[in-house]
């Protein structure tokens, strides 16, 4: 048992510490002088009332379990909030710890408070910082990674451990980063480093890994490099991930080619449509000024025959015209699965008569691709135009062949309709060819709308059409149906 | 003799309507396309009395354009037996097309259509001057 004096004794230096003695349910039979410090309470006034009382509302469930396990074995417990005379709200630890009698009873429990406020507040402070610098890092995707050129010892900061993919067992060497650098990166790597190390300037680099769990990713690094007395002793420098501004920025790269490319076309379009339909009103408007300057009847009758058929004329362009803008603004046409087979089928049935008097042969091989994702109406208009074109533009001296292939090609379905035709002087009339109103062969067979049109179905699904072709052997029409992925069946 | 090399019909219409008052003994020929013109200059080429004084040229048209014409002119000029004057007549509104008219030696203007019987006039005078 400790005698009176001694805990007098022990208590009575003014520490910051208050020291109650009470019962286990909290009752306080002495409290030291300190007490006021802590509590904002004089001693004499805590003593007969109980200890958990001066603690927040919200501690002193838990508070009396403490007492319970500390009057059972004995325990130190706390920081728990404890709310003074005052109203402030302070931080105290507690420690308590039962006083037994000679035969091993407990007389009472004996507990030292001392105000942590300041340590906790001072404690929280760091930990928000920290929290929030290790936020920070997060979403910004940066690593911290050190190397000590001397002994190798390597650091990676959780962040780098999370980009990498690395589990928390992960332990880095100073050769470790290599192993998920693609060769390409690992090169340029190297070679940074041996120039951060000869000049000891700073290094930026955007390098290509593939993580851990096999993700491919972009990292962008920074090398700096600590010296003493002009010896490299130490590596260090951040670490990003990437990859999403590097998809964010193709994306957007992406976005505005095709953004150029549309202007491109509709400033294309533009011109084309206004010199074509210029032609037969300038005409309509020179026949108009014949007819008021003419005196003859018979002749005025003429002239009124040519503004009729010119009007016609007028009005059969700005219809094709139409049908070329229509494809344009029905831009997000839903897509279809298109099942090839059926398609050119189903196209071919439309020149039933023309392949029955030429003899045509038609072949098609779409095993590699037989079903495409795109707008059966636009599919079908092309494979009509080209077979159309394919079986008008043919040679006197033998059978007309056509054949249509589908492939995929670098992950894009690629069609191609070649046949055994006239073919088109490519040398002569180049990438004119798809343009509105322009036709190649004698006999006037074509009104040069065709290929305009499908160029412009193609082009505004995203995808691109091309032509090879040798006079006098044939034909092959290449489409690359960009972004529309083929499929296997 | 004026020669038109221009494939719409209508076009050839008028024009050879409008040249006939202005002068109704004028000569005139209509080629669709620029090589049924180059193939009829080659054929008559030493022949004056059958080749134009001036060709009204258009721009576009199928088979050979005004462009690959004058290439071709440009190489037969020396070989033929009396001076041409080519006019190149179109119906575009682009700068572009009248400055490369322009760089031809060969062309003496570059008309917009439509074309007006003053402006033919102008042509025809220039020439007998």
């Amino acid at each position: 048992m400790i005698a009176k004096r001694e805990i007098e004794s022990l208590l009575g230096d003014a520490t910051p510490e208050a020291i109650f003695l009470h019962s286990p349910n909290g009752t306080v039979r002495y409290a030291a002088p300190g007490c006021e410090a802590v509590l904002g309470a004089d001693a004499r006034a805590v003593v007969g009332t109980s200890i958990i009382d001066r603690m927040a509302q919200q501690e002193r469930p838990r508070l009396t379990e403490g007492l319970l396990r500390a009057h059972l074995r004995g325990q130190a417990y706390g920081p728990v909030l404890a709310r003074t005379n005052d109203e402030a709200v302070r931080w105290v630890e507690m420690r308590t710890r039962p006083v037994h009698d000679n035969y091993g009873g407990v007389l009472e429990l004996h507990t030292t408070m001392r105000d942590v406020t300041k340590r906790i507040k001072i404690h929280e402070a760091l930990s928000i910082r920290e929290r929030l610098e290790r936020e920070a890092n997060q979403l910004s995707h940066v690593g911290a990674w050190r190397i000590d050129l001397d002994t190798q010892d390597t650091y990676w900061s959780d962040e780098v451990r999370r980009i990498l993919e690395v589990d928390d067992a992960y332990v880095p060497t100073a050769e470790s980063m290599r192993s998920f650098y693609t060769a390409e990166s690992d090169a340029r790597a190297k070679s940074a480093i041996e120039t951060l190390l000869a000049t000891n300037e700073r290094q930026l680099l955007d390098l290509q890994i593939q993580t851990a769990k096999g993700r491919a990713a972009w990292i962008h690094v920074t090398l700096k490099c600590e010296t003493e007395s002009g010896r490299a002793v130490r590596m260090y420098g951040a670490l990003q991930d990437i990859t999403q501004r590097r998809q964010q920025d193709a994306d957007q790269k992406q976005i505005v080619e095709e953004l150029t490319r549309q202007r491109d076309r509709m400033s294309e379009f533009g011109h084309t449509v206004t010199h074509n339909l210029r032609g037969p009103v300038c005409n309509l408007v020179t026949l108009a000024r014949l007819v008021r300057e003419s005196a003859d009847e018979a002749e005025a009758t003429e002239l009124l025959r040519h503004i009729a058929s010119s009007a016609d004329q007028l009005l059969t362009m700005m219809d094709d015209v139409g049908a070329v803008i229509q494809v344009d603004r029905e831009g997000s046409v839903p897509d279809d699965d298109v099942d090839l087979n059926d398609s050119i089928t189903n196209v071919i049935k439309g020149f039933t008569a023309d392949i029955h008097g030429s003899r045509a042969q038609i072949t098609w091989d779409v095993e590699e691709c037989a079903t495409l994702a795109y707008p059966r109406v636009y599919l079908e208009a092309i494979l009509r135009h080209l077979i159309s074109n394919a079986l008008t533009f043919t040679t006197n001296d033998r059978t007309p062949e056509i054949n249509i292939v589908c492939t995929i090609q670098d992950g894009d379905a690629c069609l191609e309709i070649s046949d055994n035709g006239a073919g088109i002087d490519l040398a002569r009339y180049g990438d004119s060819i798809f343009r509105l109103r322009t036709t190649f062969h004698r006999g006037n067979k074509g009104r040069g709308v065709g290929l305009f049109t499908i160029r412009n179905i193609v082009e505004s699904m995203g995808g691109d059409i091309t032509v090879d072709s040798i006079v006098g052997q044939g034909t092959t029409f290449r489409i690359n149906f960009t972004r529309y992925k083929g499929e296997k069946t | 003799m004026v020669a038109l090399v221009d494939d719409d019909r209508t076009y050839q219409f008028t024009t050879e309507h409008m040249l006939r008052r202005l002068d109704d003994q004028i000569g005139f020929r209509w080629f669709r396309d620029g090589e049924e013109a180059m193939k009829f200059l080659e054929m008559h080429i030493m022949d004056t009395s059958y080749l134009p004084d001036v060709i009204i040229l258009d721009i576009n048209m199928p088979y050979m354009d005004g462009w690959q014409f004058l290439d071709a002119f440009h190489v037969m000029k020396t070989r033929i037996g009396k001076p041409i004057d080519i006019y190149m007549v179109s119906s575009s509104l682009d700068d572009r097309d009248a400055i490369r008219a322009r760089s031809f030696e060969e062309v003496k203007d570059y008309v917009e259509k439509p074309i007006t019987t003053e402006k033919l006039a102008a042509m025809l005078q220039r020439t007998h001057n």
